[in-house]
């Protein structure tokens, strides 16, 4: 990591050096940059728009007594340490538990709030003790403590969410049995909503922190002075209080600073990102599930595109069948009029809300659905461009329309347009990446939930980009090898 | 011939497209055996009057009659029609992604009119009748046109039709090509098959046709022996086509 930490100096001593020169008349303006998950009530939330809760006051609290004023911006949770650790932010400072694993990342100031995790679940659940919970969908916010506790203890069968305001709205629907969440927000979700109790036995202790990078000593120093100020006074658990009940300080935290060189850092990552936990099998199931969706919608894609296909250029050449073709239009103008993840959403949520089944088949139909009304209009295209010749051939000798279509038209059609639906399949399997939002572990959230408990970005993400490109290229290698296979007539 | 059964018989039959007539009641009685001819200038009616007779186009008003009956105006009856009706185009129209000898079999074995083995045999024995027995395993871009309209017109034999249909088989093929079609065909009239040809080889017609049919603005204006039509017309639209093109 030398060589990004030198990049990193450079790059601040330019940023310096700029600002030093533009505000040369007045003094240079001194700013902490927090960077936070606004989902988290009532560590943090937002209200009236603005970015509030019990980590925006202290650390407001922490900058204003030292001089410095606090901009806040508002990132996924996973993604909080890697911008601290990347020196994207100065402090991170949502609800973060210390741990071991998190503190080779960054550094840690003392602790400020004792939290915990209890388990959500409907009111009239069978689930009353954490034994229950065997076997049962459990969500949990992608990255949190909860996420690392349900996978390492191996309780139930987790689903990863990006907020627990979805955890919670996704027992509402009944798409989740328990959520694992904790103490402080999950009493305001239960409070918010009748439907959800808070089972009797919490599942941990944890203790909260700031995160800051490790080279920031200057900053840790200064915020552990003034948190230790702040506790004396009484203030911290003044600001709690505003927001809820229990309030408590804790132990100072323990930092280690390594200096190594780029490889064995580099080989280093690869092993906690890899090898530690087993966590490529974040990756390699990920991949399966790309593959098996991604297969599976491409089936289902053709499917429905030829038939939508052929509907529609029969109505066009026979004016029949009218009823069928305005079904067909309506499918492809709310399809192609409407992005995929609202989709994919709508068919999660709302279709198959309170059914419990796979998540691969859900992603099956949303994206095989979506593909379908592209392939149909690729195929469309493709029997337009067949010369009206062909059809009257086949059908003076004898052959009914759809004996015609399917023997004459399609296969010289389906040849022209092999490259376009060759396209089209590479568009599909990159558009599963987005399967994480309702929490189907593929591929690309195989990634994030590595950098969720690595909080290491350029690994992961790098490893992710490696396995799509090497799909996709074999795919094109495949597509080359049918279309050459095709044309062997010409 | 004279006392031959009637195959097509065409009452006051009229096309509209958009605003102009293209066949503008045209009444013709073709018999079996018979090899007519349909001639006249560009824009007449001939093809459209010819696309008609096996139902590519739906006529306006008028009526068809194939054996004295309507062929009624559904899918299956419409497609078994057709099985009894061949048709030779202008531009081939052979199966590009088939080869030479699964484009004469497949409409045969797709309609059950002959199995898989007999659709085999009857695609070489023609084959090898116009002499391309070599080319059965080639694909219709390896052909010339003249090959592939030769080709076309077995595909239409193959469906062992009572009566083909010929619309300008000759107009897309180079000059030197056009012998051996016109041989082909000369083959099958002398054999009795019932041939309907819009053609503008009048050189041809008068040589194969039993009788030629003069069209012009949708209209059968004149028809008979080929000696009358082209040498003894009384009509005056009729004799001046057929000086222009038979003193050229």
């Amino acid at each position: 990591m030398n060589i990004k930490k030198l990049l990193i100096k450079l790059l601040a001593c330019a940023l310096v050096a700029t600002c030093g020169f533009a505000n040369a008349q007045e003094p240079a303006r001194k700013v902490i940059r927090m960077v936070t998950e606004a989902t988290f009530p009532p560590y943090e939330y937002r209200e009236n728009g603005r970015i509030v809760g019990i980590d925006p006051d202290i650390v407001r609290e922490i900058a204003q007594r030292n001089g410095y004023e606090l901009v806040i911006e508002d990132m996924q949770f996973g993604s909080l340490l890697a911008a601290v650790q990347t020196a994207k932010a100065d402090v991170a400072a949502a609800g973060i538990t210390v741990t071991e694993d998190r503190k080779k990342a960054v550094a840690f100031t003392d602790t400020y709030i004792e939290a915990g995790l209890v388990v959500v679940v409907p009111k009239d659940s069978p689930i009353k003790t954490i034994e229950d919970l065997a076997d049962k969908r459990i969500g949990v916010q992608l990255g949190t403590t909860g996420d690392t506790h349900v996978t390492e203890n191996k309780i139930g069968r987790p689903e990863r969410y990006d907020s627990s305001a979805l955890v919670c709205a996704a027992i509402k629907s009944g798409s989740l049995d328990a959520g694992v969440i904790d103490i402080a927000p999950a009493k305001e979700f239960v409070k918010r909503n009748k439907d959800l109790v808070i089972i009797d036995t919490p599942l941990t202790f944890e203790e909260y922190a700031f995160a800051i990078n490790q080279n920031r000593q200057d900053l840790l120093d200064m915020f552990n002075k003034t948190l230790a100020d702040m506790k004396e006074e009484g203030l911290i658990k003044h600001i709690a209080k505003n927001h809820m009940g229990k309030v408590s300080s804790a132990p100072v935290v323990e930092q280690v600073a390594e200096e190594s060189g780029f490889w064995e850092d580099f080989k280093d990552d690869l092993k906690t990102n890899f090898v530690d936990d087993h966590r490529y099998r974040y990756l390699l199931d990920g991949f399966f599930t790309t593959i098996q969706v991604s297969a599976g919608a491409v089936v289902l894609g053709i499917l429905i595109g030829f038939l939508v296909a052929v509907i529609r250029s029969a109505a066009d050449q026979t004016g029949k069948l009218k009823l069928a073709n305005a079904i067909c239009k309506l499918y492809l103008t709310v399809i192609r009029g409407t992005p995929v993840v609202v989709q994919l959403l709508i068919i999660y949520f709302v279709i198959f809300g309170s059914v419990d089944i796979s998540k691969v088949l859900i992603a099956v139909i949303a994206f095989g659905l979506n593909s379908g009304a592209y392939v149909a209009e690729i195929i469309r295209s493709g029997i337009m461009s067949i010369d009206k010749g062909q059809l009257e051939a086949g059908r003076s000798l004898g052959l009914s329309y759809p004996k015609t279509m399917v023997l004459i038209i399609l296969p010289q059609a389906f040849k022209n347009v092999l490259p376009a639906l060759g396209n089209e399949f590479i568009v599909l399997l990159k558009e599963t990446s987005i399967s994480g939002y309702i929490a189907l572990e593929d591929l690309t959230k195989g990634g994030d939930i590595i950098r969720g408990q690595t909080y290491n970005a350029f690994v992961p993400l790098m490893a992710v980009a490696i396995i799509y490109l090497i799909v996709v290229v074999f795919l094109s290698k495949m597509l080359a090898l049918l279309e050459k296979r095709l044309k062997r007539n010409e | 011939m004279e006392d031959n059964p009637v195959i097509f018989e065409v009452k006051n039959l009229v096309k509209k497209y958009a605003k102009v007539n293209a066949v503008d009641g045209a009444s013709a009685a073709i018999k079996k055996g018979e090899a007519v001819f349909i001639v006249g200038p560009s824009g007449s009616g001939k093809s459209t009057f010819l696309r008609c007779l096996n139902k590519l186009e739906h006529p306006t008003s008028g009526e068809i009659l194939f054996h004295g009956k309507r062929v009624p105006d559904n899918p299956r009856a419409e497609n078994h029609f057709r099985e009894n009706v061949g048709m030779v185009f202008q531009h081939f129209n052979l199966f590009p992604h088939l080869t030479i000898k699964e484009n004469i079999t497949l409409a045969p074995i797709q309609t059950k009119r002959l199995t898989k083995a007999e659709a085999s045999k009857v695609a070489d024995e023609l084959l090898a009748r116009i002499g391309l027995a070599d080319k059965a395993d080639a694909y219709p871009l390896q052909l010339s046109g003249g090959q592939k309209q030769r080709v076309a017109i077995i595909r239409a034999l193959a469906m062992k039709p009572e009566v083909i249909l010929f619309d300008e088989p000759t107009s897309a093929l180079d000059p030197e090509m056009v012998g051996e079609v016109l041989s082909l065909m000369n083959d099958l009239a002398k054999e009795g098959m019932t041939m309907i040809v819009v053609t503008h080889e009048i050189g041809f017609a008068c040589e194969v046709a039993d009788r030629i049919i003069f069209m012009d603005n949708g209209k059968i204006i004149e028809e008979g022996p080929p000696v009358e039509i082209t040498k003894n017309s009384q009509n005056p639209r009729v004799r001046d086509f057929f000086q222009k093109i038979l003193n050229v």
